[in-house]
C-alpha cells in the first residue's frame, strides 16, 4: 500500500497540470472561508452539478483545493474582525483580533496563511507516507475515549479562552446543553425545543456562531469609532509590503511550531467528529504550555495566530483520512465528498488503494499542490485586506450584521435561524460584558451532539454499565489528565491569591 | 448620535473609593440564563427513558455544581468586601447603550421587514438607517453606499449563490426584467 517516489511524482505532475481549477477552487474556497455559514461543504453542495458532471479525478482535485482554502480563509476575520469563519478558526481570534487592534493586521494575516499552508503542505506530505498506519488510530478511539475527549476539549477552552476558569467552565456547560437540544440520538425525542418545530433536529451551529461572534462583536465594536487604537491605526495607515515580509519572517522564524501543531492537527483529524475546532484549540494550548512566555498568550503574539492555524489545516489532512481508508467521512466536507466520489463508482476503503491508488494517494497530493498554489497567491493579497479595518466601526458593525446574518439563513432556508441568531448575539454581547468567553459556549454547542452521542453508544454496548467510562487504559489516561487540568490551574490561582494577600501585610509589617 | 472619536470609558463618573471592589451582578445574567434553561431543560425530559436523558442529566448536575460554586464565591466576595453589586457592566454607559440598542433594533427591524421587502431593500433600508444616524453620513453618501452594498448582496448572494430569501419587490422586478 506503500506508493514508490516515482508514483507520487507522476500525481504530482498531473494535479499540477491543472493549476487553473486549483487556482479557482482555491480563490472561491478563501472567499467561503472568509464568510461565516458559507462552509466548504456548502459549496461543494451547491457546486455538485459540476463536480458530477466531470471525471472523478477533475472533482477531487476541485473540491480538495477548495477545501483547503476554506480553511485558510477562515482565519481572515477571525483576526481582522475577531468573528471566526468556521469552527476551527475559533482559536485564531484569541491572538489574531488582539495583534490586529495593535496595527499588526497584515503580519497576522500573513503568519495565518503561512501557518495555514506550510502546515497543510506538511500533513499532506505526511499522509501520503504514513497513510497505511495512521489509519489504524481511529481504531483505538471508542465511544468511552470520545466521551472523555469532549469533556476534556472543554475544560480545555474554558481554561485557555476566560480568565476565570468557573466562568469558562459555566459557558461550556451551557453551551454543551443547548447543543443536545433536540430530539434524541436513539428514540428520536424531541428535548428543550421550546415548542419549535425548528429545533426539533437540534440547535443550528451557524446562527450560533454568528449570533455569539459577530453580532455580538458588531455590538461591543461601536464603544469606539475604530476597531484599532490610535497608534494601530497609524501603523496600518503606513503599512505596505515591508509588513508582509516581516510577517513571513515571523512565521519562518517560528518553523518548528508551524510543523509540529500541524501534525497535532493531523492526529485529531483521523478522529471521526473530533475536528477542526478542538484541533486548534489543543494546539493553541500546547503551544502555550511549551512556550517561553506563556503569559503573553491571549495578548497577541506571533505563537497564538500559528498553533490554531497550522493545525485547522493538518486537520483537513487528517480528516479526509478515515474516508479514504476505512470509508468513515471524518467530517461534513468529507462526508460530501464521499457522495461525489460514491456517485462516480469509487469504492472507499483498502481497496480504493488497490483498485485506484492514484485517486486514494491523489487527494494528498492535490492538497501539496494546493496549498504551494495559496502559498503565492494569498500573501501578496494581506496588504490590501488588512486595510478592511480602517472602516469606522459606525460603518463596520452594521455591514457585518447585514451580511452575516445571510450566512445563517441560507444553510436552512428559515426565518426562525435569523431570529435565532439575533438571541446569540444578545447572549454573546452579555457574555463578552461579564466574562464569560463566547468560544467556549461555541464549542459546548458544536461538542454537545458528539458528547451525548457517544455517551449512548457506550451505554448500550456495555448494557448499560456506567463503568464502561472507565474500562479502557486510554479513557483511563484521558481521565486523568482531565482532572490535571481542572484542578492545577485553580491550585496555582489559589496560591497567586494567597501569595497576593500575604504580599501587602508583609509590606506593611516591614514599614 | 454620531460615534465618539474617543472610547467612552473616559465619560464614566468618577468611581471614587467603591469601584477599588470588583463589580458583580451584570455576571449572574448567563448564570441565572443556564439556570433557568437548565431547570426548563430536566423538566422537559423527565418523562423520556433514562438512556435518552442520562448526558443531559450529566451536564445539567455539572451546571448546578458550578453555578452552586460561583453563588458561594460571590456570597464571600461580598462578605468579604471585594465585591459590590452593579448591573453596570452590561450597559457600560447612558450614550453607548442607546447607541447598541439603536443598531439591534435596526436589526430586528430588518429581519422582521424580510419576508415582505426581501433581502433587497430591507439590507439597503438598515444599512441606510444605520449609516444616517450611526455614522451620521451625508444622505447622499448614505444613499449610493447602502445601495452599491445592498446591490453586490444581491448579486454575490441571490443571483451567484441561489440563497432562497423570499422575494421582495426589487427580486421579483430584477426576475420579470432579467428572468434571472
Amino acid at each position: 500500500m506503500e506508493p514508490s517516489l516515482g508514483f507520487v511524482a507522476e500525481l504530482f505532475a498531473h494535479a499540477l497540470s491543472y493549476w487553473w481549477l486549483i487556482l479557482i477552487a482555491t480563490t472561491i474556497g478563501i472567499i467561503i472561508g472568509a464568510m461565516p455559514g458559507f462552509g466548504s461543504a456548502n459549496t461543494i453542495i451547491m457546486l455538485l452539478p459540476f463536480t458530477l458532471a466531470v471525471d472523478v479525478d477533475v472533482a477531487m482535485i476541485f473540491m480538495v483545493s477548495l477545501f483547503c482554502a476554506s480553511q485558510s480563509g477562515g482565519g481572515i476575520t477571525s483576526i481582522l474582525l475577531n468573528i471566526p469563519g468556521n469552527g476551527g478558526s475559533a482559536a485564531t481570534c484569541l491572538d489574531g483580533y488582539p495583534m490586529a487592534k495593535k496595527g499588526l493586521g497584515q503580519q497576522a494575516l500573513v503568519l495565518s496563511f503561512v501557518a495555514s499552508q506550510v502546515g497543510g503542505m506538511v500533513t499532506a506530505g505526511m499522509s501520503i507516507f504514513l497513510l497505511p498506519y495512521m489509519a489504524k488510530l481511529a481504531y483505538y478511539l471508542h465511544s468511552v475515549e470520545m466521551v472523555v475527549i469532549v469533556l476534556f476539549g472543554i475544560t480545555l477552552i474554558a481554561s485557555i479562552a476566560s480568565e476565570n476558569m468557573l466562568k469558562g467552565l459555566i459557558a461550556g456547560g451551557l453551551g454543551l446543553l443547548i447543543g443536545a437540544i433536540g430530539a434524541d440520538h436513539i428514540y428520536s425525542t424531541p428535548r428543550a425545543t421550546f415548542g419549535f418545530l425548528e429545533l426539533y433536529d437540534g440547535v443550528p451551529l451557524i446562527p450560533v456562531l454568528i449570533g455569539v461572534f459577530a453580532i455580538s462583536e458588531a455590538l461591543i465594536m461601536m464603544e469606539s469609532r475604530s476597531v484599532l487604537s490610535e497608534e494601530g491605526l497609524q501603523v496600518v495607515r503606513r503599512a505596505g509590503w515591508k509588513e508582509t515580509l516581516e510577517g513571513i519572517k515571523w512565521a519562518f522564524q517560528r518553523t518548528w511550531l508551524m510543523i509540529w501543531t500541524a501534525i497535532v492537527g493531523l492526529i485529531i483529524g483521523i478522529v471521526p467528529g473530533a475536528g477542526a475546532s478542538i484541533a486548534a484549540f489543543v494546539a493553541y494550548q500546547q503551544a502555550r504550555l511549551y512556550s517561553k512566555r506563556p503569559e503573553k498568550f491571549g495578548t497577541g503574539i506571533p505563537e497564538g495566530v500559528i498553533a490554531p492555524e497550522s493545525s485547522n489545516n493538518g486537520c483537513a489532512s487528517g480528516d479526509l483520512i478515515p474516508l479514504l481508508v476505512i470509508g468513515v467521512p471524518g467530517g461534513t466536507t468529507a462526508a460530501v465528498m464521499m457522495i461525489v466520489m460514491t456517485y462516480h463508482g469509487v469504492q472507499l476503503g483498502p481497496r480504493l488503494f488497490i483498485q485506484t491508488p492514484e485517486l486514494g494517494y491523489g487527494v494528498f497530493v492535490t492538497m501539496l499542490v494546493a496549498y504551494g498554489v495559496m502559498l503565492f497567491t494569498t500573501l501578496p493579497l494581506t496588504r490590501y485586506i488588512s486595510k478592511l479595518i480602517l472602516i469606522p466601526t459606525a460603518v463596520l458593525a452594521p455591514i457585518i450584521i447585514a451580511f452575516t446574518m445571510v450566512g445563517s439563513f441560507a444553510p436552512r432556508g428559515y426565518m426562525f435561524d435569523l431570529w435565532l441568531t439575533l438571541l446569540f448575539g444578545v447572549i454573546g454581547y452579555i457574555c463578552r460584558r461579564t466574562g464569560y468567553n463566547v468560544v467556549a459556549i461555541l464549542i459546548g454547542v458544536i461538542l454537545g451532539p458528539l458528547l451525548e452521542a457517544n455517551v449512548m453508544r457506550a451505554l448500550r454496548i456495555s448494557g448499560n454499565d456506567p463503568l464502561v467510562f472507565f474500562s479502557s487504559p486510554v479513557a483511563n489516561i484521558l481521565w486523568a489528565l482531565l482532572a490535571i487540568s481542572l484542578f492545577v490551574p485553580t491550585f496555582v490561582q489559589w496560591r497567586k491569591n494567597r501569595q497576593a494577600r500575604s504580599t501587602p501585610s508583609k509590606t506593611a509589617e516591614a514599614i | 448620535m454620531s460615534m465618539p472619536s474617543e472610547p467612552y470609558e473616559g465619560q464614566a463618573p468618577d468611581p471614587g473609593d467603591r469601584d477599588r471592589r470588583e463589580a458583580t451582578g451584570g455576571d449572574w445574567v448567563i448564570p441565572a440564563i443556564a439556570l433557568a434553561f437548565t431547570t426548563y431543560y430536566l423538566i422537559s425530559i423527565q418523562d423520556l427513558v433514562w438512556e435518552a436523558k442520562i448526558a443531559a442529566v450529566f451536564v445539567a448536575v455539572m451546571l448546578y455544581l458550578l453555578i452552586g460554586i460561583f453563588a458561594l464565591q460571590t456570597v464571600f466576595g461580598l462578605k468579604r468586601g471585594m465585591l459590590r453589586i452593579d448591573f453596570s457592566t452590561l450597559w457600560e454607559n447612558g450614550p453607548l447603550f442607546r447607541i447598541r440598542v439603536l443598531l439591534f433594533g435596526l436589526a430586528v427591524a430588518s429581519v422582521a421587514a424580510l419576508p415582505w421587502l426581501g433581502f433587497t431593500l430591507s439590507t439597503f433600508g438598515f444599512l441606510l438607517a444605520a449609516f444616517l444616524w450611526l455614522e451620521r453620513m451625508p444622505p447622499k453618501t448614505a444613499v449610493i453606499t447602502a445601495g452599491a452594498l445592498a446591490l453586490s448582496g444581491y448579486i454575490l448572494f441571490i443571483a451567484i449563490l441561489r440563497t432562497a430569501f423570499p422575494m421582495g419587490p426589487f427580486e421579483l422586478a430584477v426576475r420579470a426584467v432579467t428572468g434571472i
